[in-house]
């Protein structure tokens, strides 16, 4: 889709450096699961003895979290909910470590990622060729402005994407930004194509529980959204310091997330349909659990089959409720959800 | 099919590489279970069971329900789906009851099972190959082992045994292939019917009685008292290893009409085998578990030698 000669079909020049397509060039700006020393180092130990080695001797000792976050095949277990073609197109955008993308590559899909952070990227470059993937096409550019042909893929790939599309452009309101990206990804589709959204649920219950929210303080997703903002101008940069990234002081509570019903309305604005749309626990990022919100008898037949495998007295305590209130828990408390979505006609 | 709605689990120790899917009509009862992989290894091990599965469907009867799957694909990975045969699994039914009464229901249930293994033909018979059969737990040694000084003790434990094993293969002739991952969670139970799931490792194995070895094992490890109910986590062996002796290999060993020396040879062979399998698997709990109960069956055979 991109040529060699560096001019895209949007008119936005672009640099081919190692088989990667750069329409970023000197950007500077870092963003990522680590801090940038770290990074490097880890960076320069992958090109020596290999990725996974050099994660399993400087990234997993201190953070043994990332381990299944980078390598768990579960990651893209939700892709038995998206009926796609045999060989599908896919976008994957804000790629990250490339774990999905990648994984949907060594599964016969033609993938491109689509990554801002030069080391990320970097260790992208390292990881297609080191497992082989060298049909995967990388690409250096915002997920905003991914240069994503029209029509041109089965699938495009939203996971932990959309809640920082605010971040990613200020120039607008978070939700325009939000709907910027959708309708991007949306104009991307083939005919019988589909946008991937994984995503926390505003109010989820490890969000009802504390846990660290994309602001980097617990709650604050479920605050109003202008209290959330006094709470961050009160608080230190404690987005940056979550995620080991260069970004300035967030003064502004921009990384929005929402109910189920929050979403239903953004994608209707985007041009976008609910094909399906699915619970997944734990988290969107490893889902071990995946059940269709829209079924009330299944939801609530998986619910309790997932409270089972738990074992806990509790667990068994809450399987036995109704099967009305055990879907209704789902769908309000549910930790993160699932999307697939299609383009309204 | 089309009508039904899916719901997916991914939670086992082994499961990592693969979902499990329940389809459910309107009611919301399931009806067919999709397995999907996740991965080339996940793929593989469908591909496995699917052969696996097929071969002993068509061997029948059986003394037990067995499902019989239809495979597919999507993009790329492989799908098996099957109708959801009726019960529970007996782990799941068994993590129910309390500890005492787990314990009861659970060997009693482990002799039901040895009784229906007892009836199944799983497979054509074929000649052992002794000396084949020698050399394939040899090599198994250097998997299923971390360190050099234990790979030299369980070559000596193997050593030791090696006759008992030859007697025992002489005196059976042949062997048939057996389930190779025998345990409560793969057991489903409706009433007084059983139906028997997971046949990736369905096969032709070194050593006599292992579906029968590996059930009592892992029983012993689910089933003890100071275990947590999972088949994950470090165990107190020596207790399990007693348990074994005082009850479930005494009895076995008059069930089956063979002395209690060849089946702690036995023993060793099954612990062999499933050691070096989940070190290749690759999967932390019962990698642990089998390592720690090969160590102490050959520390309890070098005991019984010096007794």
């Amino acid at each position: 889709m991109l040529r060699h000669d560096g001019r895209c079909a949007c008119g936005v020049v672009y640099s081919v450096s190692e088989d990667v397509f750069d329409f970023l060039g000197n950007s500077d700006y870092y963003w990522g699961e680590m801090p940038r020393t770290e990074m490097e180092q880890f960076l320069s130990e992958a090109q020596r003895t290999g990725w996974r080695h050099a994660a399993r001797v400087l990234v997993y000792p201190k953070r043994p979290d990332l381990q299944q976050y980078f390598e768990d095949p579960r990651r893209t277990a939700w892709v038995a909910e998206i009926p796609l073609p045999a060989h599908p197109v896919v976008a994957d955008l804000g790629a990250g470590w490339g774990t999905i993308g990648f994984q949907l590559a060594a599964s016969g899909a033609q993938v491109w990622l689509v990554e801002a952070v030069r080391e990320r990227v970097e260790l992208l470059r390292l990881r297609r060729a080191q497992d082989n993937l060298t049909d995967a096409k990388i690409v250096r550019a915002s997920f905003m402005d991914a240069p994503l042909a029209s029509g041109a893929f089965d699938l495009v790939v939203l996971n932990g994407v959309l809640e920082w599309a605010g971040i990613a452009d200020k120039s607008i309101t978070p939700v325009e930004a939000q709907l910027r990206l959708l309708r991007n990804a949306a104009a991307a589709l083939r005919v019988g194509g589909f946008v991937y959204v994984g995503i926390e649920n505003r109010y989820g219950w490890p969000q009802l529980r504390g846990e660290i929210d994309h602001s980097g303080l617990p709650f604050t997703s479920l605050l109003p959204r202008r209290i959330a903002t006094l709470v961050l101008r009160f608080s230190r940069n404690a987005l940056s310091s979550h995620t080991g990234g260069d970004s300035p002081r967030q003064t502004t509570y921009r990384t929005y997330t929402y109910t189920l019903a929050g979403y239903s309305r953004l994608f209707r604005h985007a041009g976008l349909r609910i094909r399906r749309a699915l619970m997944l626990a734990p988290t969107y990022n490893l889902p071990k659990l995946i059940a269709p919100l829209d079924h009330t008898p299944t939801i609530a037949r998986a619910m309790r089959a997932g409270l089972i495998v738990r074992g806990s007295r509790l667990a068994r305590a809450l399987a036995s409720m109704p099967s009305s209130l055990l879907a209704a828990v789902a769908r309000t408390l549910a930790p993160s959800f699932g999307f697939v979505l299609e383009r309204m006609e | 099919m089309t009508d039904l709605h899916w719901f997916w689990l991914a939670r086992g120790a082994g499961d990592v590489h693969k979902i499990t899917g329940f389809g459910c009509d309107a009611t919301g009862r399931p009806s067919t279970v999709r397995r999907m992989g996740l991965s080339s290894s996940g793929d593989l091990s469908l591909e496995r069971e699917f052969e696996g599965l097929s071969s002993v469907v068509q061997y029948g009867p059986h003394p037990f329900s067995l499902p019989k799957p239809v495979r597919k694909q999507q993009m790329g990975h492989v799908i098996l789906e099957m109708p959801l045969l009726p019960g529970t699994s007996i782990w799941e039914q068994l993590r129910a009851l309390p500890r005492f009464e787990r314990a009861t229901v659970g060997w009693h249930l482990v002799r039901r099972l040895i009784q229906i293994l007892e009836a199944s033909e799983l497979g054509d018979a074929r000649p052992f190959d002794a000396d084949q059969n020698i050399l394939n737990l040899r090599m198994l040694v250097q998997k299923a082992t971390e360190t050099e000084s234990q790979r030299a003790t369980v070559h000596r434990a193997l050593a030791d045994v090696e006759q008992d094993l030859r007697d025992v293969w002489r005196q059976l002739g042949t062997h048939r292939p057996a389930h190779g991952d025998f345990w409560f969670g793969n057991v489903l139970k409706d009433r007084n019917a059983f139906a028997v799931l997971d046949w990736e490792y369905y096969g032709y194995y070194p050593t006599p009685f292992f579906d029968h070895l590996t059930l009592i094992t892992s029983s012993s490890v689910v089933l003890s008292p100071k275990g947590d109910g999972t088949l994950s986590r470090a165990v107190d062996w020596t207790t399990i290893s007693r348990a074994l002796d005082d009850n479930e290999i005494p009895s076995l060993s008059r069930l089956l009409g063979r002395p209690q020396k060849t089946l702690h040879a036995l023993l060793l062979g099954t612990a062999l085998t499933l050691a070096a399998r989940e070190r290749d698997r690759q999967t932390d709990g019962n990698q642990l578990l089998w390592s720690e109960l090969l160590t102490s069956i050959v520390m309890h055979l070098d005991q019984t030698k010096h007794n």
